[in-house]
């Protein structure tokens, strides 16, 4: 039994706890920090998403936000058009959107969408080869131009303005229909933990270190007979279905979605979070986002109160901790704690067998 | 007794690279269950002659024959899953941030394909295996650590280890004991030893100590082409031999 316990590597402690204060924190905050921590919520399935591809994978998207973003607008233009508002000149959805029409259909296109984004992306990047810095730039120039589109396609996507949403529940866009913050609070933490553990199973599958493999030593993998361009590929789509479904979710909560949710801005945001956290393990994305979304909402509210003029400069002071961080410990908060416990469980391992060795020539 | 069968057998194989002939008209055999060692000064075309036959270059002219099939210019993984050749590269080529298990387990043959990969249930034939191999490479203790944090010995085992896993029916060894000491090189040899007459083995060797353990019938390269071939003991007589490349002996 202890030796079971033992076995238990230390993020998913570390894990448990930070479940554990998610499903405690509505009941002793104000209403105001159960919203904030409900977009924060829908952000970490955003980096979870993020951290199978760069983390695991070794694919570093810079435009992972298209895919955040396609998924949310799909939910804005159905709410827009089902409840009419103002902006809307359109009477017809243009037959690829026709889903739209319906709750449901939204839904579904959310997720869909972004999976057909990724699956295109990836047929195109996986059949050419396009590797390493080549595949973060092109997807960094994707979410350029997604943000351009966007903002260009004013009839559907009201332009720079955005869309504002009311309904807060998942499925239903209608005004009446509307969970208290407290409510849809518990609503994203049960899809969040439900994402978690899909993550965990896929990556301790032989799947997952497949992934991990083309990470290490992609030419390596075909010498025993693998293709690595459709494990790419089908961890791309998985990926982007994630991202879609943060989008949705993060939408719901915000009650809007604009141009910098598809774009260049959220797209870095992400990789910011994973990299501090730490890459290549669920925990460090998770805390990562929590950490330095928390450390926004505070130290722009801190920066506000002290004069108008100075409160922009929180992005500054954020952004100097970020480097620290990265330059100090460059595996990210829960990577150098993995690191040093790995190290640590190494030595013993290294003492045993030490010692095991010593009774076999002493016999 | 009748003759053996043939496995691999090369015909009148060259490869260029912009203008540089690295391999000319090579033919040779390789029947099943032999071992078979290539020797070679530096730049004789010896590993070029191993990328070829497992896909990572193509010839420019000349064919390939496993077991029959022609496999010139096929795919990297097409020769690893479909024809079974399996290959252990000239310094350690391993997944370095993974545990030592996860590396054997990853080469296991069987599970290659995606639809595979993710309907994999670890079952107790497979746990067995990948411990029997990780014992035979005298790895086992060392199961948990990454791979990345074993010795450059260990870590030549390991991919031996992964070439065995895969269960090859050619089993190509590219320089196997570069960086050991004498005495892992040894316990290397005994690890290939043991693996003679029950599979086909292609091992390039520049320590002669080894050669001289493990070999029986050698293949001489030298400037990409095929110089001498034979048993062990006439090619060492051969002066030609002596004069490019035992000479330094």
């Amino acid at each position: 039994m202890m030796d079971m316990i033992k076995k238990i590597p230390i993020n998913k402690y570390i894990d448990f706890a930070l479940f554990l204060f998610l499903a405690t924190f509505p009941f002793y905050q104000k209403t105001y920090w159960i919203y904030v921590m409900s977009g924060i919520m829908a952000y970490i399935i955003f980096a979870l998403s993020l951290d199978l591809l760069w983390g695991y994978t070794g694919l570093m998207s810079m435009g992972h936000s298209v895919l955040f973003g396609a998924g949310g607008y799909m939910i804005g233009i159905s709410c827009a058009y089902i409840n009419h508002a103002g902006w809307v000149r359109f009477d017809r959805l243009p037959w690829f959107l026709a889903l739209l029409s319906s709750e449901t259909g939204a839904f579904f296109m959310a997720l869909l969408l972004p999976a057909v984004i990724a699956l295109f992306i990836g047929i195109f990047m996986f059949s050419g080869k396009i590797q390493g810095v080549f595949f973060s730039l092109i997807t960094l120039a994707v979410a350029g131009i997604a943000e351009l589109f966007v903002v260009n396609q004013s009839t559907y996507t009201h332009g720079d303005s955005g869309i504002t949403i009311t309904s807060r529940t998942i499925l239903s866009n209608s005004e009446t229909s509307r969970l208290t913050d407290f409510q849809f609070y518990f609503v994203i933490l049960a899809i969040l933990l439900a994402v978690y553990l899909f993550c965990v199973l896929l990556m301790h599958s032989r799947t997952g270190k497949v992934l991990k493999a083309i990470r290490e030593n992609e030419g390596r993998l075909t010498f025993f007979g693998y293709k690595p361009a459709a494990f790419k590929l089908f961890i791309f789509v998985i990926s982007g279905m994630m991202a879609g479904l943060s989008g949705v979710l993060f939408v719901r909560v915000q009650g809007s979605i604009n141009y910098t949710a598809i774009g260049i801005n959220l797209a870095t945001l992400v990789l910011v979070w994973v990299a501090v956290g730490g890459r290549g393990s669920l925990t460090g994305a998770m805390v990562g986002t929590i950490i330095l979304q928390v450390a926004e909402t505070v130290l722009s509210s801190a920066f506000s109160g002290v004069s108008a003029d100075f409160a922009q400069y929180w992005k500054l002071a954020l952004g100097a901790v970020i480097l620290v961080i990265v330059f100090v410990i460059p595996k990210g908060i829960i990577g150098t704690i993995i690191e040093a416990r790995q190290k640590h469980r190494d030595r013993m391992r290294k003492e045993r067998i030490r010692q095991k060795e010593e009774v076999r020539y002493h016999v | 007794m009748s003759e053996p069968n043939i496995l691999l057998e090369v015909r009148n194989l060259s490869v260029e690279f912009n203008g540089f002939q690295a391999l000319t008209d090579v033919s040779m055999k390789i029947y099943e269950g032999e071992l078979r060692v290539i020797i070679g000064p530096n730049g004789a075309g010896k590993t070029t002659f191993m990328d070829l036959v497992t896909g990572k270059t193509a010839p420019t002219a000349g064919r390939i024959l496993f077991s029959g099939a022609d496999i010139s210019g096929k795919s990297a993984s097409d020769i690893a899953r479909r024809y079974k050749i399996g290959r252990k590269f000239q310094g350690p080529n391993v997944f370095d941030n993974m545990t030592v298990k996860e590396n054997i387990e990853i080469a296991a043959e069987g599970f290659e394909s995606l639809w595979r990969s993710l309907l994999f249930r670890k079952s107790k034939t497979f746990k067995n295996k990948v411990s029997d191999i990780l014992r035979s490479i005298d790895l086992y203790d060392y199961r948990h650590f990454m791979a990345c944090d074993l010795s450059h010995g260990q870590r030549q085992w390991l991919e031996i280890g992964m070439v065995f896993a895969q269960n090859p029916r050619l089993i190509i060894l590219d320089e196997p004991t570069a960086g050991m000491t004498a005495d892992e090189t040894w316990k290397t040899g005994e690890m290939i030893k043991k693996l003679k007459g029950t599979h086909t083995l292609i091992v390039v060797e520049h320590d002669m100590d080894f050669v001289r353990q493990v070999a029986e019938y050698v293949t001489v390269f030298n400037y990409g082409k095929l110089l001498a071939e034979g048993p062990l003991e006439e090619v060492q007589k051969n002066p030609e031999v002596i004069a490019v490349y035992l000479k330094e002996d």
